[in-house]
């Protein structure tokens, strides 16, 4: 690749990064907003500098639960799913629940983690894969539901028998459907790994509790900034995986 | 350098990208700056006459409505605000409501915060001071079932079990230094909630005087509260504060709202029945009994021969300087400002 | 080795129709070898939703190894049909039974339960196995291991898996039907080779055009020396090239093999070009219009389509689908 095409994929969107960053830099250097309600990117910068150990070891905790949250709701999900399609009363009768998961406010039943659970990595975990299960067995379920009908008819007509469809059919056709899913599901694990580990003290949640009662806004920024790095990594890990999975499935230029 | 035809597009992007980055982050300040909680319907208001010239001012409170706050409601009920010219709209605050910040934006014109707070806010250029103090001795403390035997605040982190606080506070430092965590697990403060205090008999947690320890009390928990105080901690508490800009503009506004307070405070003092009944509406979470013995509790630490002396609410230089020295020496700030610059307190 | 042929009638303009018995008799000794399977539908009809009549009480017998055209508008119901016939879906009342010389083979009606073929094939045919691997069409391809399907769809769109090659998508029928991966990959192998594929074993089905992969579509149909082979309208979404290239290649194995194909189709040159009778269907509820032989030498050549009793042909049905 020149380095004139690499500059053509990463320029464009760095351009509002750096205008965001320069413009903002002047408005509170400027007195226009205030220091003390929204830092200035140098003091993010430097809080991030003067704090690279700590940080990065909350960094690594977070990302620790976060992933083991999002590969349990992964798990969890699909087998879920799976579950749901076996039948339209099973789907119907048990779906409704899936959607609680959506929609139950953590800090709500956050007390009840920690009393199931103990403090520590367990509930952070436990929080992170509430919040990210739901799109993982929606669209999951969306996916093995519509197989197209003429290749189940295809399986029907050489006597598959109803795993055998489900193995070599159903869940491979629902792949996109199933990445889609991860996707989604990725960043919430983050967000609810730090949710998590604001009710049990971990991690980069606990970073910004701890700085937020110090007023250190440059801290919580900086912390806020690397959770959603560690947000994108998983979204650009999952990206991969999706091109590795699928990229027989459509038309390649260079073959054929 | 030719510039393709993607260029003006990235400018064009750059610019939008700007401004819609803008917006949401001046939309998410307001949110902060507004993080109230609606109030349930409002009691009926004794009405004063009123006058034409009622000026409307914001109070932002840092917690639930609750008997810390009693004095600052009764004005709201019984007229004592329109008596000085005021039309005082209160809005309630929870865990974590940015009171500190919220008046230094000039979200509100007034807020209650803690003296510690309010030292470490104008370190990071927030220039607000401070008005009323309503609580002479600072009711945080740490709660411990009284089974577990301790004499003291020491006990509590020289024997294993959890400690639930929020480590970012001074308070929690000072302890930290004077103790070490290495026999505890400190994990974060539930916030009012005493699920977790329940099930475990070693947990220790950090409440307010006034609040939890009457809660627990009530679920047939037999309680003891080590105060701060005891390490020689003691901001003043539950303070009332305003920006310096607001003070300077509007010094009438600032005086008839300090007189109001002063005033509510002493009717409150004198008999909280009343207004807690009419508080306990807006805290539905905390029964009319516990609301009594929170206003019985908290009594000793608002009025004392200090307050007699100097009148309710009153502040010293010789606090602030000490509790300056005490943030100093835990690097929370860099060095201690001039005692005069954090608070207003017109002497008699 | 190709049956005797019959000796062409000159078709005269102006009576399309033709005796439902001389259609009916289909290619004669080709019902003595088992490469075909006679289907009969008796009095099939298929309500949807207890209102929508889409074939109305249809008659038809198909002889072992005739290669039929099933024609008709849009929508009247020729996929319903074809679909009642794969046993894909079950008659209202009526039945549709597909007969061996010897045994009945299978049999769909409004009582029948089951729907896969394995199960409808029954012990007996299992024990027939290697009897039919031993025979096979004259000269034919190599005989499959598999115990032998009678039945093979071939659809609209060639509804490959896109996860797969272009050989274990040929293979999927035998790996169904619990075929070793071996012998399965060396069938479909010489499947696609028989349909000119033999290059594009390894690729996927995204790198092919709509013509390679209808043509893998029609190796996978092949896979199971099927005896009966239904296809729905295969190639209207190709060119019209590479249609006419297919269709000469779907007579050619029909031709070397001799199962019984029912083609469904839009296109009466097609119609004309593949079969040796066509059934014409009325607009719904589906009735049967017309039942005409095609009147043309075995050996269909690209060529026959310029010649005038190619012509001929077609007016017969053009005019009985007008009427439709």
């Amino acid at each position: 690749m020149t380095r004139f095409r690499l500059l053509r994929i990463i320029g464009p969107p760095l351009i509002p990064l750096l205008v965001l960053t320069a413009g903002s830099e002047l408005l509170i250097r400027g007195g226009i907003i205030p220091g003390f309600i929204l830092p200035a990117p140098s003091a993010v910068v430097a809080a991030v500098a003067l704090n690279t150990r700590e940080l990065l070891a909350a960094l690594g905790r977070t990302a620790l639960a976060a992933s083991l949250g999002f590969l349990l709701s992964v798990a969890v999900g699909l087998c879920a799913a799976i579950a749901l399609s076996t039948s339209r009363l099973v789907e119907r009768a048990l779906y409704p629940y899936t959607v609680f998961f959506q929609t139950v406010p953590i800090i709500a039943i956050a007390p009840l983690l920690v009393i199931w659970l103990n403090y520590g990595l367990k509930v952070v975990v436990a929080s992170s894969f509430i919040v990210s299960v739901f799109p993982v067995i929606a669209n999951a379920l969306a996916g093995i539901r519509s197989t197209d009908p003429a290749l189940l008819d295809l399986f029907r007509l050489y006597g598959a028998s109803r795993s055998s469809t489900l193995l070599k059919l159903r869940i491979p056709a629902a792949l996109p459907s199933i990445l889609t899913g991860l996707r989604i599901a990725g960043g919430l694990a983050v967000i609810g790994a730090i949710v998590g580990e604001f009710i049990t003290g971990y991690g980069l949640g606990d970073v910004i509790e701890s700085a937020k009662t110090q007023q250190r806004v440059d801290l919580v920024f900086a912390a806020v900034l690397l959770a959603s790095l560690l947000g994108l990594a998983l979204f650009g890990l999952i990206n991969l995986l999706s091109y590795l999975a699928l990229r027989r499935w459509h038309a390649c230029e260079q073959n054929g | 350098m030719r510039f393709p035809a993607a260029y003006p597009r990235c400018v064009l992007s750059a610019v939008l990208g700007l401004a819609a980055a803008v917006a949401p982050i001046a939309a998410a300040a307001r949110a902060i700056a507004a993080n109230t909680t609606a109030p349930t319907t409002p009691p009926p208001v004794i009405e004063a006459p009123t006058s034409p010239a009622l000026v409307k001012v914001s109070l932002a409170l840092n917690w639930k409505p609750e008997p810390q706050f009693g004095g600052f409601y009764v004005g709201e009920f019984t007229g004592t605000y329109s008596k000085h010219h005021l039309d005082v709209r209160i809005l309630p605050g929870g865990s974590g409501t940015p009171t500190v910040q919220m008046v230094g934006a000039g979200t509100v014109e007034f807020g209650i915060v803690s003296a510690d707070e309010l030292l470490i806010a104008r370190e990071h250029g927030n220039d607000v001071v401070a008005l009323f103090a309503t609580f002479q001795d600072c009711p945080q403390g740490l709660m411990v079932r009284t089974s577990r035997g301790f004499t003291s605040i020491g006990d509590i982190f020289t024997h294993p079990g959890t400690v639930a606080m929020q480590k970012g506070l001074p308070y929690a430092r000072l302890l930290k230094r004077k103790y070490g965590f290495d026999q505890v697990n400190v994990v974060p403060s539930p916030g009012g909630d005493i699920t977790a205090f329940r099930n475990d008999p070693a947990f220790a947690q950090q409440v307010f005087l006034t609040s939890e320890p009457l809660v627990a009390q009530k679920a047939g928990i037999a309680t003891r509260t080590f105060l701060v105080k005891e390490i020689g901690y003691n901001p003043y508490t539950t303070v009332l504060i305003t920006r310096r800009a607001y003070l300077e503009q509007n010094p009438a506004v600032v005086r008839d709202m300090v007189a109001a307070v002063q005033e509510g405070w002493r009717a409150y003092l004198d008999d909280p029945s009343v207004t807690n009944r009419l508080i306990q509406q807006r805290n539905p979470a905390m029964d009319l009994e516990t609301f009594a013995a929170s206003a019985a509790a908290q009594r000793p630490l608002i009025e004392n021969e200090e307050t007699a002396r100097l009148g309710l609410g009153a502040m010293t230089a010789q606090r602030w300087t000490a509790l300056a020295r005490q943030l100093a020496e835990l690097r929370d700030i860099k060095s201690a400002p001039r005692a005069q610059d954090c608070y207003v307190w017109p002497s008699k | 080795m190709l049956p005797p042929s019959r000796p062409p009638h000159p078709a005269q303009a102006g009576t399309p129709l033709r005796g439902t018995d001389a259609a009916a008799e289909g290619p004669p000794a080709a019902s003595s070898d088992r490469s075909g399977v006679t289907v009969v539908i008796d009095g099939v009809r298929r309500v949807f939703d207890g209102q929508t009549v889409a074939v109305e009480t249809l008659s038809l017998r198909i002889p072992a190894g005739q290669f039929l055209a099933i024609l008709g508008p849009s929508g009247c119901g020729k996929s319903t049909l074809l679909r009642l016939i794969a046993r894909l879906d079950r008659p209202t009342s009526g039945a549709v039974r597909v007969e061996d010389a010897a045994t009945a083979v299978a049999e769909s009606g409004a009582a029948a339960a089951g729907v896969g073929i394995a199960a409808a094939i029954g012990p007996g045919a299992a024990a027939a196995g290697p009897e039919r691997a031993r025979g096979g069409a004259g000269g034919g391809p190599s005989s499959s291991p598999a115990p032998s399907n009678p039945i093979a769809f071939v659809f609209q769109d060639a509804h490959l898996l896109p996860w797969r090659t272009v050989l274990h998508n040929a293979a999927l029928p035998l790996e169904l039907l619990g075929v070793s991966r071996a012998q399965r990959l060396a069938v479909a192998r010489e499947e696609l080779v028989q349909v000119g594929l033999g290059d594009a074993l390894e690729r996927y089905p995204a790198q092919l055009s709509g013509g390679m992969r209808m043509r893998v579509s029609l190796a996978r149909a092949l896979v199971t020396r099927p005896r009966l082979l239904l296809l729905d309208e295969p190639f209207a979404a190709l060119d019209e090239i590479t249609r006419q290239r297919l269709d000469e290649q779907l007579r050619g194995l029909y031709l070397a093999r001799r199962m019984t194909v029912i083609f469904v189709t839009h296109s009466i040159p097609e119609a004309t070009f593949l079969a040796d009778r066509a059934v014409v269907l009325s607009r719904r509820p589906a009735r049967i219009v017309l039942d005409a032989a095609i009147e043309l030498p075995p050996q269909r050549t690209a060529q026959l389509r310029t010649d005038a009793g190619f012509a001929r042909q077609m007016r017969a049905l053009f005019a009985a689908l007008q009427d439709a």
